[in-house]
């Protein structure tokens, strides 16, 4: 009762358009209220809870990694070479955007990041080689759901707090169903562009423009092989490998700057600021989602939630779990999301004998679906923005690409196989 | 007069989270340096980094709420006519002033039962070293971003 009514005014407070983070911390103050705690120190103490875990600060890490390597002009040398690989086929250009979002996605791990990255630049490149703006938008956004299914993921650091899981497993569950999403994208995207006759062939492969932008493209493409390596050969913890790849970016930006005879320090400064805030947004809502599930776990609605559930086998409730994720990915941002989801239905997961760590993969993929489909659609937002059109335009022309995301999810959410076979070689 | 102050406190704010997040990158790198370097690991390198992130979480909410950075979900606010979104804007307002002040009032209680207590590993008063002290500053500013707003919105100025 009482954890329903906080969820239900929860809600509520979002609709009115109150900040997530204080949506969050009103719900729990009211939940605290409910159950008639004495104390609301509870408040600020769970919080610093839901805080202080070390591996959290792989977070700021990553953030500070992913703008510094955007600052450093990384995002050129990325698209440059995915472009290089495939500018020889029709549609080669929608799949050098996905290539280069799945490039891009061992690096942020953000995906409105990505969007923003990959988009200000492939987009325009797009509609000039004659690809509609819906569907250069809608191809940008699809594409960059995988920044935070690849390694290395905020998210999966996020999942593997709260649900006490290895990252580095989840890191390495991500890679399949990432690249496995990334593929249906590009083959969907070339499917489309030769039945409409999107886009042009630019120009044949040539080995020499490919091997001179791959040079150009490896300081970042380092990136993902040094942080998974690092922590799997035992050199680093999570948190030390995100520290020692923003350390490399930091230099890369400065020395890159250096090189073009240009100062650093302000583009540095930006990023670190940048970084900043990003962390901020996040971290202060894993902060007060901590509070509110302790109100929920007061108030046993996760048991509630199980004793409800009870009956169904592993796969009608893999169904029903998939299903109101998928809601909740319509009005939540991924991260708080993430959290909420921790917090409703672990116990429901682990009482039906659900791997965590494939779990963890359907969640993240799941909410990713969420971030391009409306009412908060916030990669459509932005490419939406970038292409020039409507929101609803850029919803119609990544229906398709939802549809091919749905599809994906079925799969990696009935093959465990797909997330845990590599996680499994490490072992 | 307050729009300028709350400008001039926004830039420091500014700048004191990116220097925690540069003590955040030192802190860890730090770790891996002195263990490998010269094979001596530190103890006080996570805790420094886990309090730095603390601390930058809530000065950075504070800023990222005078920048309207914050996540939210305003979509409600289009299908409102403009009367309609001007009610939900002062909503907003007055349960983001009733939030700052829970939590700073929270984190005062707080700060007085833990006024003896020292952070694990270090010589520092745990009350500010983490971040209950941290938390009453942003809250109080973020009080006063919603009071400025109030005075814009009365004077007709909308967001």
């Amino acid at each position: 009762m009482i954890g329903g009514t906080v969820l239900i005014v929860f809600i509520l407070l979002i609709l009115l358009g109150l900040p997530l983070v204080f949506a969050t911390g009103l719900s729990a103050v009211l939940g605290l209220f409910m159950l008639g705690v004495d104390s609301y120190i509870v408040l600020t103490m769970e919080t610093y809870e839901g805080l202080k875990a070390f591996p959290l600060v792989a977070i700021p890490l990553f953030l500070l990694m992913a703008n510094l390597m955007t600052v450093g002009g990384v995002t050129n040398a990325l698209v440059n070479f995915a472009n290089s690989l495939i500018g020889h086929v029709r549609g080669s250009m929608a799949i050098g955007n996905v290539t280069a979002s799945t490039l891009f996605a061992g690096i942020s791990g953000s995906c409105l990041a990505d969007t923003t990255a990959v988009g200000s630049m492939m987009i325009p490149a797009m509609v000039k080689e004659g690809y509609p703006p819906a569907f250069a938008g809608a191809v940008t956004a699809a594409a960059n759901i995988v920044g935070p299914i690849i390694p290395p993921s905020i998210l999966m650091v996020l999942y593997g707090f709260a649900a006490e899981q290895s990252i580095i497993k989840l890191f390495l569950a991500g890679i399949i169903p990432g690249l496995m999403l990334s593929v249906f994208f590009a083959a969907l995207a070339v499917y489309m562009s030769r039945k409409y006759k999107y886009g042009s062939v630019s120009h044949g492969f040539e080995l020499k423009v490919a091997v001179s932008a791959f040079v150009s493209a490896l300081p970042a493409l380092v990136i993902p092989a040094v942080i998974v390596a690092g922590v799997v050969g035992g050199v680093f913890t999570v948190t030390e490998s995100a520290g020692a790849a923003a350390a490399y970016a930091l230099l890369y930006a400065i020395v890159r700057d250096l090189m073009r005879g240009r100062q650093p320090w302000r583009d540095v400064y930006r990023a670190f600021m940048r970084t900043a805030i990003d962390t901020g947004v996040i971290m202060i809502l894993v902060g007060v989602t901590a509070v509110l599930t302790w109100v929920l776990a007061r108030s046993q609605l996760p048991q509630q939630l199980v004793a409800l559930l009870q009956g169904y086998n592993q796969w009608e409730t893999l169904l029903l779990i998939n299903i109101v994720v998928l809601i909740l990915g319509l009005f939540l941002e991924p991260a708080p999301a993430v959290l909420m989801c921790c917090a409703l239905l672990l116990p429901l997961v682990k009482s039906v004998g659900i791997d965590l760590v494939h779990f963890g993969v359907i969640l993240v993929v799941n909410l990713q679906i969420g971030v391009l489909t409306p009412p908060v659609a916030a990669s459509a937002f932005v490419t939406a923005r970038i292409a020039g059109i409507t929101l609803e335009k850029q919803i119609v022309a990544l229906l398709p690409f939802i549809a091919a995301g749905i599809v994906a999810l079925g799969i990696i959410t009935y093959i465990p196989w797909l997330s845990l076979a590599i996680p499994a070689i490490f072992d | 007069m307050l729009s300028r102050a709350l400008s001039g406190l926004e830039w420091a704010l500014n700048f004191f989270a990116a220097l925690l997040v540069a003590v955040i990158l030192v802190s860890v790198c730090a770790q891996v340096v002195m263990r490998y370097g010269f094979n001596n690991a530190t103890t006080w390198s996570d805790p420094i980094a886990s309090a730095a992130m603390a601390w930058l979480t809530f000065v950075a909410m504070a800023v990222a709420e005078r920048s309207d950075s914050n996540m939210s979900v305003r979509f409600t606010w289009n299908w409102v006519g403009p009367r309609g979104r001007k009610v939900l804007e002062l909503v907003v307002l007055l349960l983001t002033a009733i939030f700052a002040i829970a939590v700073s009032a929270s984190a005062w209680e707080l700060m007085e039962v833990t006024k003896t207590a020292l952070v694990e590993g270090l010589p520092i008063d745990i009350t500010w070293a983490q971040m209950y002290g941290i938390t009453l500053v942003s809250g109080a500013f973020i009080v006063l971003v919603v009071i400025e707003r109030l005075l814009k919105f009365f004077a007709g100025d909308a967001r």
